[in-house]
């Protein structure tokens, strides 16, 4: 199981970019990390590596220096009914909305989990024949969704139509070299001087490509194997290459 | 009036359209009675299992327009079961069997086969609209018999609906003679259009007044079907992820300019900022706004386009706006009289420092003073704004807010937000919708209960303490209809107060309470005219019946329960017990 496999270690690739000092606060409390581990066992009802919650709780330990397993930050004192793991049903959004910032509808399957709803019931979900929302393994690519510096659209690229990271480098260069033309100058003037973006993969470029895997760390793309990463990302990022360290670390 | 003939009164009769009112004159006497029962075209049925077909039709046997609502409204949140029921075969059976010459069907959260669409398009020679709002059970087949043979259908009207996606040519099957088309919406429907049926098919329509797409028509066709609708009033576009070329794009603001009756627009999912702006001709027309799926648009295009739109009635957006988009809203929608803030980033992904607080709230309760409906989601609320929104606007019949985070208090003074809501009910004179959300005691109840007179539905989420709280609301809303509670500490006690109180109500859903399966055994008897159904999706009927002697203390999951004047429903699947 890959999300599980590190037994609370930080992968080498991520720790190289961890200032010193940080460093060592991290793996000290590995236990704490391990604890959260086992959370993430008990109270995940979905499958397990897509539980974003989950994903959160580790971020915030990076980022913020102090545990906050549960994503509430406000807790009252007497608490009736809190809900520190996902609720069913809660926020009252219908389906139809839930999956917008997902994307597209053929990305609505992958994440039964998504909102940080998981469903009780998988069942109704089996109906043979019926297209439902929440129903897992829909036929289409594998949508990811993928921002760039200093441009507000983001985009999805279809992961299972690219072979190799320089064919995934090619589809960002198309996707967003016209968009972020048009950004730098007025909305409506078009054709703008259009530069090729480059030097996504090996640092050489004005900007640099990075990704989110499935338990929301933040990586350099290029370093594991093609299969590896497509089953592990979850999102992908266009940074400045001046921007990494912080990028990486502090989570944008 | 008994010196008049019945025709007269009749006609008199044919003034009165509001079912409430309606349903008041057939009350006065028995002829008024049979007057107003023989005349009576539009029925609205509240809950489709509280009366049957049969007896629907041998009350109104004129009947034109039928409107039908199935499933409870917390399945919009998949807290029921999709096997639930709420099937409009039977009611499409009774009423061509019975010959009734229907022209009108709309219904909201029931399931709908093909067969149903089938019978219907042939049983109803004169049938002219059909409005289906968040069905399913359906795909585009039962879509293309209703095109088919429905020779005067008018309007067809399918909103976020569960439609399986043959991708047939069901737009092709609406025959050339077709011309009478003034709304067409299917702008849930997931898979490819038929671009040229669809073109031909609006081509025409010369009283087409509502066109809404789905996500597969494309920019250009868009331009093309503007171009010969320019007549539209009502118009939801498609998606179009690429960036237009400069040609497309400027043909398509060419074809908008000429509409020049828009007044409503829609859709925009997966929208380039550009596309909006294509728009901007006749932005200050609008009177309804629903960018409420345009994910992709950042708060500042919104911003930019909103405040062109002065005339702006209905607005609903996402939360990506922000506090300080609310604040353009505030300044340049002083129509404004309906507004839906929905949550853009329920990953919490993003740190989202644009999302709405409570300020937006208060920006626009001082801005608009025409608004007398509002749906929030928020992340964080106070008393002190919900105060003040309650001084501003003292106008509201719907107030719904949703804080997101469950049983959050006020985030300046970590209070409850008993006292905001109380301002709310109290100053809100005419309120008859309520939602409520964040850190609540009894105490929202007893203000809610004492001045809320008007109050018909009410919603309740992870708040109170005691029996106490549910039951100053049964005791003091006297207009109650529907009251939602879920993950709140109610039991027996308040459940079983007031049997009678149920006969005033439409329906009672209770789920993660502390009703058990005795108390609700209970009321089942004391209350025989009331369907009391237990939903309990990890058993089926036999085993809840076994545990019958050991296990009354048993919480019950979920509770819905509804007054009838048919007894208990043959339909229902084995999740579901009848008490």
């Amino acid at each position: 199981m890959e999300g599980c496999s590190r037994n609370g270690e930080i992968s080498p690739k991520l720790l190289h970019l961890i200032p010193q000092g940080r460093r060592n606060w991290f793996l000290a409390d590995k236990s704490s990390v391990s604890n959260t581990e086992e959370k993430k066992l008990e109270l995940k009802l979905g499958p397990p590596g897509e539980d974003e919650d989950e994903d959160k709780s580790i971020l915030s330990l990076a980022r913020n220096h102090h545990f906050s397993p549960s994503i509430t930050t406000n807790k009252p004192t007497s608490q009736k009914r809190t809900a520190p793991s996902p609720v069913v049903g809660w926020p009252p959004v219908r389906s139809f909305r839930k999956n917008l910032s997902n994307g597209s509808s053929s990305k609505l399957g992958k994440d039964s989990t998504s909102n940080g709803v998981v469903l009780k019931n998988q069942k109704y979900d089996n109906d043979s024949g019926r297209e439902k929302t929440m129903e897992p393994k829909r036929r289409g690519g594998l949508f990811v969704k993928i921002n760039m510096y200093g441009v507000p659209i983001g985009r999805k690229v279809d992961l299972s139509a690219h072979n190799s990271y320089e064919q995934l480098s090619l589809t960002v260069d198309k996707l967003f070299r016209g968009l972020r033309a048009a950004q730098r100058e007025s909305l409506l003037s078009f054709g703008e001087e259009e530069k090729p973006i480059t030097g996504l993969l090996d640092g050489n470029g004005e900007y640099s490509l990075t990704y989110e895997d499935n338990e929301g760390d933040k990586m350099l793309v290029g370093d594991v194997p093609w299969q590896m990463f497509v089953s592990s990302v979850k999102r992908l990022r266009v940074i400045k290459t001046s921007e990494i360290s912080s990028a990486l670390t502090y989570g944008r | 009036m008994n010196y008049f003939p019945d025709e007269v009164i009749e006609h008199i009769f044919d003034f009165i359209a509001s079912h409430k009112d309606r349903n008041s004159i057939s009350l006065v006497s028995k002829s008024w009675h049979k007057i107003e029962r023989c005349s009576r075209k539009r029925v609205f049925i509240g809950n489709c299992y509280a009366i049957n077909p049969e007896r629907l039709i041998e009350r109104f046997p004129s009947l034109r327009s039928l409107t039908l609502k199935g499933k409870p409204h917390f399945a919009d949140f998949n807290l029921v079961p999709h096997e639930w029921g709420g099937f409009v075969h039977p009611w499409i059976v009774a009423l061509a069997k019975a010959r009734v010459g229907l022209e009108e069907l709309r219904l909201k959260r029931m399931v709908v086969s093909d067969e149903s669409l089938e019978l219907l398009s042939r049983s109803f020679a004169s049938f002219k609209s059909l409005v289906l709002v968040s069905c399913e059970g359906f795909t585009t087949d039962g879509l293309a018999s209703v095109a088919a043979n429905c020779r005067h259908l008018c309007e067809l009207d399918l909103q976020e609906n569960e439609i399986e996606d043959h991708r047939g040519q069901w737009l092709n099957c609406f025959p050339e003679s077709s011309t009478a088309l003034t709304s067409l919406n299917f702008s849930c429907l997931k898979g490819e259009t038929n671009l040229a049926a669809l073109e031909r098919l609006v081509a025409r329509s010369p009283n087409l007044e509502s066109l809404k797409v789905n996500r597969a028509v494309p920019l250009d066709a868009l331009t093309r079907l503007l171009s010969c609708a320019p007549q539209l009033v009502d118009l939801g576009v498609g998606s179009y992820e690429n960036e237009p070329d400069q040609e497309s794009f400027v043909k398509l603001m060419d074809a908008i300019k000429k509409c020049t009756s828009l007044r409503s627009l829609s859709g925009f999912s997966e929208v380039a900022p550009l596309c909006l702006t294509a728009f901007y001709p006749i932005c200050q027309n609008l009177t309804s706004l629903n960018l409420s799926y345009a994910a992709e648009i950042q708060g500042n295009h919104l911003i930019r386009f909103i405040q062109f739109c002065k005339r702006l009635q209905r607005l609903w957006i996402l939360d990506s706006i922000g506090d300080k988009g609310l604040e353009v809203v505030a300044s340049t929608c002083k129509e404004l009289q309906e507004l839906r803030v929905f949550p853009s980033d329920l990953h919490d992904e993003e740190d989202n420092d644009t999302a709405v607080t409570e300020i937006g709230l208060v920006a626009i309760s001082a801005g608009c003073p025409k608004l007398h409906s509002i749906l929030y989601f928020c992340k964080q609320m106070t008393n002190a704004a919900l105060i003040t929104v309650a001084k501003n606007c003292p106008n509201f019949i719907r107030f719904r807010l949703c804080i997101l985070e469950p049983n959050k208090p006020d985030h300046t003074t970590s209070q409850s937000l008993d006292e905001g809501f109380g301002a709310i009910v109290q100053a809100c004179k005419g309120l008859r919708r309520l939602s409520v959300s964040g850190l609540l005691t009894d105490k929202v109840f007893l203000y809610i209960g004492m001045y809320a007179e008007q109050l018909e539905m009410l919603s309740i989420a992870f708040a109170g303490d005691t029996d106490k709280g549910m039951l100053y609301v049964l005791n003091g809303c006297k207009k109650m209809r529907k009251l939602e509670i879920r993950d709140s500490p109610f039991g027996n006690a308040a459940l079983l107060a007031d049997v009678d109180k149920y006969r005033t109500m439409r329906s009672l859903w209770m789920s993660s309470c502390e009703v058990t399966l005795g108390g609700c055994k209970r009321l089942a008897r004391n209350a025989p005219w009331l369907n009391v159904e237990i939903i309990n999706e990890n058993e089926n009927n036999d085993l809840m019946m076994e545990r019958n002697e050991e296990d009354e203390r048993e919480k019950v999951d979920r509770l819905y329960l509804y007054r009838t004047v048919v007894g208990a429903r043959k339909d229902a699947p084995p999740c579901v017990t009848i008490l």
